[in-house]
């Protein structure tokens, strides 16, 4: 018997591997959407068949290509249904680099590219913007006068009051020193950094007694991945992964972030490397320590409250996170915890703060709409960007019901 | 084929500029499914309300554009791919659940409502939905229907067209009727179940639910050879046990799945059962001990039983990875759905693994051993020609080979383009001729998913007919000297009330039973044997059918004036003498058979306008069976459709009968 052959290099070798067995076709939240085999991820990885075939040619104004891959909003969750693990999100995102498709909305694109290739620009901007509350700005601007900012418009409501940022904060605790002996490697998400430092603080909380270094170096790579620039990417990659060796030594410390597409990003590190194979063998080790901040969270007593987990992310997520995100809420929340397959419940809230605002606001609603029908009063995000975006539509529609970063579980009852 | 611009308008009226597409992509992207084949059609509808379907059907039918209608196209066979051009209907969007009745246990839904959105709806009120095919969480509930999908519940609750109450049905002539098997006059709700497509398109459905049972217990079990596996699911029949599920995985199968899914199966065996029992709690407790002594008495080298619903769900997750498990070992998958008596299972799994060998592929064999139906997966590049061409050759030959040990090519998957040329193996001319006329019947000019099931030509390459048997023989002559003489004849029963002087044709002297096996728990008599000595034979043998005590007339009567709908839904197999004398064989010791029309359903209170029954097989049961007394009809018949066929299969209407003349 032949063992199981490992994903495949190529994007001809990966999109080979679809049996077409539709599967996946329920997971998509943009076919739930059309109910059109166009825009499902079969429909997907069968244009880009027929494409690397040479049977379709494609043509810059060739609408149904353009518009079935800007309607994938590489969530992954066909990648989860899919038996042959079929990285649809990659190879949708490999053609829209191709065909110079844009990957994100212009507003977020930019400062992506800022946070990849200026991150001083990136750092100004961000402490400019909340020092004026410029998110007020983008709402008048965004609304009224530039359509390019219409998908940052309702920042100003999503987003939490401005705070001082993790660099102010953490002189006052004791992380503010790096540890002699860290036992531990905590690398925080952008939003965490910036946007709301208390969840980085609580999610510090997590370990305990231990020893914490906070990174700080800023990159993983994925805004270099997603831009399309990859001698960057791997340029980062390169300088993570040595760092991460010098500051363990033989130890290998547990590498672990409280962003979901971080952690999805560095244990797809091995496949970044495949053609670097002394350069993978090392990326194999470090993806092998690398942990999503929910296997520090601690299972406490249970809560009255019908509680989901919503596992919004970008690109094809690991199973077994999930799996273990949904065992600490079982722990906490026994039988209110209504467990969700992964059709048809929230569709992902984090990618539709980044999608075309038409469709991001139909798929929100769907996901606020099943919410409703399970009566469910809380909702854990893995993400920081999917509790915030889904709380906001849910205080719109259907207030009863609250979505909070997954972190929050650990929280002293003064931070939640 | 080319659509011209006034037909496109005419549809971009009914359904909207955006809802009828041409384009390169759209075209490209609706015109293939799970198998190998791809068509691609010349034009794309979108259905966006069930209203929409009728006139639609009619634009095409007008037009003489054929039509495929397209709904998730999981199929396994290249049932929706559209072979000869023209439009497919996706009916995708009609995915809503209208009713769901828990006083009469049905609920009614739309053609694209997906199984396991029925299930959920289901499962707040504590029913579900009896079939459960392995792509139940995105196949929709026409295309189950179409292809007669069952899974593994099939064993205790049966396939999908036997859950199926209702259905309103547009024929390809556009005309909207509605089917149930309550219907007198033929089963046609029956005979549209499996018929991929061919016959019309499925508007709207009624399904029955069912109670959730109070408790369900898994067991896993092992056994040293599969022969041993096979004798415990035939013991466990044999004592009146009928498990809800019985899954089945051989040595290969099991190290594959363990090895992917490290679901706790032990991989020192030979064989593997899975076996599922649903009843109340007292009863699952004898039950289980039941299981317990029977699985021991064939030598089981395990007996574990899950006891917490996430050791049950364990269970499972190895199974359901199969898929998966085959799925990482190389880029595409074949599967096939073959299936035999269950007796012979052992002797043709064996030969299939020899076939395996001998082209040195990478296969894994799964089996549904409640109804002997066998899914080899076999592992393939489809990208290497050679590969490709190889897995085809060995494919046909294991669907061969289960013919040969008096099994079927597809027991849930349907013909489609994938199996047509192997339907000639298993089917004699006259049979397959018949098929062409029921298509011929519904669809004059072949524009309801044309190409599919019936062999593109078959005079040359199908299996001959062999009766041994001198009566039958004899009486098949006479029927044929009648049809070169142009005499009319009056098939009758023993039982008959007709009082005629036309000449009559009866199979009374045919009353001999002919088998009954209590391996396969099926028996086989001609239709002259009159049911109250048919069920003092069965009784004699300790075994049971679902006949009706207080019938005085024939099994031939009982099955031709459909009186006695639970029995008929018993059929599994029968030969027919047509009115040209042509003899029609379909089915035999088969649990399942989703090879061609389901011509037991056809035959079935046609009341001999359609021919003369003269055997009949059918499922028995160890224990007593509970019987319903004889019922009327709830609907008038679909005239209509008996008609068209007769016209086709008995032309100079040789074989007279009650349903059309007055005067007899």
């Amino acid at each position: 018997m032949p063992t199981a052959t490992t994903q495949p290099q190529t994007l001809s070798g990966s999109v080979a591997r679809c049996t077409r067995c539709n599967a996946c076709v329920q997971s998509c939240p943009s076919y739930l959407l059309h109910k059109e085999e166009t825009f499902s991820p079969r429909g997907r990885v069968q244009i880009l068949r027929l494409l690397l075939d040479r049977k379709l040619k494609y043509t810059p104004h060739q609408t149904p290509i353009n518009q079935t891959m800007q309607d994938c909003i590489l969530c992954g969750r066909c990648t989860l249904a899919c038996a042959g693990q079929v990285p649809v999100a990659h190879q949708v995102l490999a053609l829209k680099k191709a065909v110079s498709l844009p990957v994100l909305p212009f507003p977020c694109k930019t400062f992506l590219a800022w946070h990849a290739r200026h991150p001083r620009w990136f750092d100004f901007a961000v402490r400019f913007i909340q020092r004026l509350r410029a998110w007020h700005l983008f709402a008048v601007f965004g609304e009224n006068m530039i359509p390019l900012l219409r998908p940052i418009a309702h920042l100003h409501r999503i987003l939490p009051a401005p705070k001082q940022n993790l660099r102010q904060l953490l002189p006052k605790t004791r992380f503010h020193q790096a540890p002699k002996k860290p036992e531990i490697i905590f690398f925080p998400s952008l939003e965490a950094r910036y946007i709301d430092p208390t969840l980085a603080l609580t999610a510090l909380d997590c370990f305990g007694n231990k020893e914490v270094l906070l990174w700080p170096e800023m990159h993983s790579g994925l805004a270099a991945y997603l831009l399309d620039d990859e001698k960057l990417c791997l340029q980062q990659a390169k300088r993570l992964l040595t760092a991460w060796e010098k500051t363990g030594g033989k130890k290998k410390l547990p590498f672990v972030t409280d962003s979901w597409e971080v952690f999805a990003f560095l244990k797809n590190y091995p496949f970044l490397f495949a053609r670097l194979p002394g350069w993978e063998k090392r990326a194999r080790i470090f993806a092998g320590r690398v942990h999503f901040i929910t296997d520090f969270i601690k299972a406490k007593k249970s809560y009255p409250q019908k509680t989901a987990l919503d596992f919004s992310g970008l690109l094809s997520l690991p199973k077994e996170t999930i799996f273990s995100a949904q065992k600490i809420l079982k722990t906490h929340f026994g039988k209110n915890f209504v467990e969700c397959e992964y059709s048809r419940f929230p569709v992902p809230a984090e990618i539709a703060a980044l999608s075309h605002v038409s469709q991001a606001e139909k798929m929100i609603l769907e996901s606020v709409k099943q919410i409703a029908s399970k009566q469910i009063k809380q909702v854990f995000c893995l993400s920081a960007w999917a509790a915030w975006e889904l709380n906001y539509a849910l205080q719109k529609h259907y207030p009863c019901a609250q979505a909070k970063n997954i972190v929050y579980l650990q929280a002293k009852n003064d931070r939640i | 084929m080319q659509i011209s611009a006034r037909v496109l308008k005419r549809l971009k009226n009914l359904l909207g500029k955006q809802n009828v597409l041409t384009d390169e992509v759209s075209l490209s992207l609706n015109g293939y499914d799970c198998s190998q084949t791809k068509h691609r059609p010349d034009v794309l509808l979108h259905i966006s309300q069930t209203a929409q379907l009728l006139p639609a059907v009619q634009i095409l039918t007008q037009e003489k554009i054929p039509f495929v209608v397209r709904a998730a196209a999981t199929n396994h066979a290249g049932s929706c791919s559209a072979v000869r051009g023209g439009a497919v209907i996706n009916i995708n969007k009609l995915d809503k659940i209208r009713r769901i009745d828990t006083a009469r246990l049905f609920a009614e839904v739309e053609p694209g409502v997906v199984t396991a959105q029925l299930q959920e709806e289901l499962a707040p009120l504590n029913f579900f939905y009896p079939p459960d095919p392995a792509s139940e969480k995105v196949c929709t509930l026409a295309g189950n229907l179409a292809q007669n999908a069952s899974g593994a519940r099939c064993m205790k609750y049966g396939n999908t067209t036997d859950n199926t109450l209702q259905v309103q049905f547009i024929t390809p002539q556009a005309e909207r009727l509605v089917l149930s098997h309550r219907q007198a006059g033929p089963d046609w709700l029956g005979l549209i179940g499996g018929s991929e497509g061919t016959l019309g398109v499925i508007e709207s459905l009624q399904v029955k639910i069912v109670p959730t049972p109070k408790c369900v217990k898994t067991f896993l079990t092992t056994f040293p050879s599969l022969e041993c596996a096979v004798q415990a699911v035939t013991d466990l029949v044999a004592r009146g046990l009928i498990p809800r599920c019985v899954e089945a995985m051989d040595h290969t199968t099991t190290c594959a799945v363990e090895n992917f899914a490290q679901a706790g199966y032990p991989t020192d065996a030979q064989a593997l059962l899975i076996i599922e029992l649903d009843a109340d709690t007292q009863q699952i407790k004898k039950d289980a001990l039941l299981l317990e002594e029977i699985c021991q008495r064939n030598q089981c080298l395990r007996f574990t039983a899950a006891h917490t619903e996430n050791e049950r769900q364990k269970l499972w997750s190895g199974r359901r990875a199969a898929y998966s498990a085959m799925s990482a070992l190389g880029p595409n998958i074949a599967v096939a759905d073959a299936t035999t008596p269950r007796s012979v299972l052992p002797q043709a799994l064996k030969k299939v693994q020899q076939i395996i060998a001998k082209y040195g592929i990478t296969a894994s064999l799964l089996f549904h051993a409640g109804d002997g139906n066998f899914h080899p997966q076999i592992v393939f590049n489809a990208a290497q020609k050679e590969q490709t061409l190889l897995v085809n050759k060995a494919l046909q030959e294991i669907l061969k080979t289960c013919v040969d040990f008096g099994g079927t090519i597809s027991g849930e998957h349907g013909v489609g383009v994938e199996k047509r040329a192997t339907m000639a193996y298993q089917y004699d001319q006259s049979t397959l001729r018949l098929f062409e006329q029921i298509k011929k019947a519904f669809d004059p000019h072949n524009l309801a998913n044309p190409g599919k099931i019936i062999p593109l030509s078959y005079t040359q390459t199908a299996r001959q007919h062999l009766e041994q048997n001198p009566e039958v023989l004899a009486l098949s002559e006479e029927i044929k000297t009648r049809h070169r003489l142009g005499k009319t004849s009056l098939i009758c029963g023993s039982n008959t009330l007709l009082k005629t002087q036309k000449p009559t044709l009866s199979a009374k002297h045919l009353n001999r039973i002919l088998d009954i096996d209590k391996t396969n728990y099926t028996a086989t008599a001609q239709t002259g044997v009159k049911v109250a000595d048919l069920i003092a034979a069965l009784q004699a043998q300790n075994v049971y059918a679902k006949l009706p005590q207080d019938y005085s007339g024939t099994l031939g009567g009982l099955t031709a004036s459909k009186i006695c709908p639970l029995f008929t839904d018993q059929l599994i197999g029968l030969q027919a003498i047509l009115p040209n004398g042509d003899f029609v064989n379909y089915g035999g010791k088969l649990m399942k058979n989703a090879a061609g029309y389901n011509l037991c359903r056809l035959f079935v209170g046609s009341a001999g306008a359609l021919g003369l029954i003269t055997k009949l097989t059918f499922k028995i049961y160890a224990q007593p069976q509970a019987v319903k007394p004889l019922e009327d009809f709830v609907f008038s018949p679909a005239d209509i459709l008996l008609r068209r066929v007769k016209k086709e299969i008995d032309p100079q209407g040789l074989f007279l009968s009650a349903m059309f003349e007055n005067n007899l």
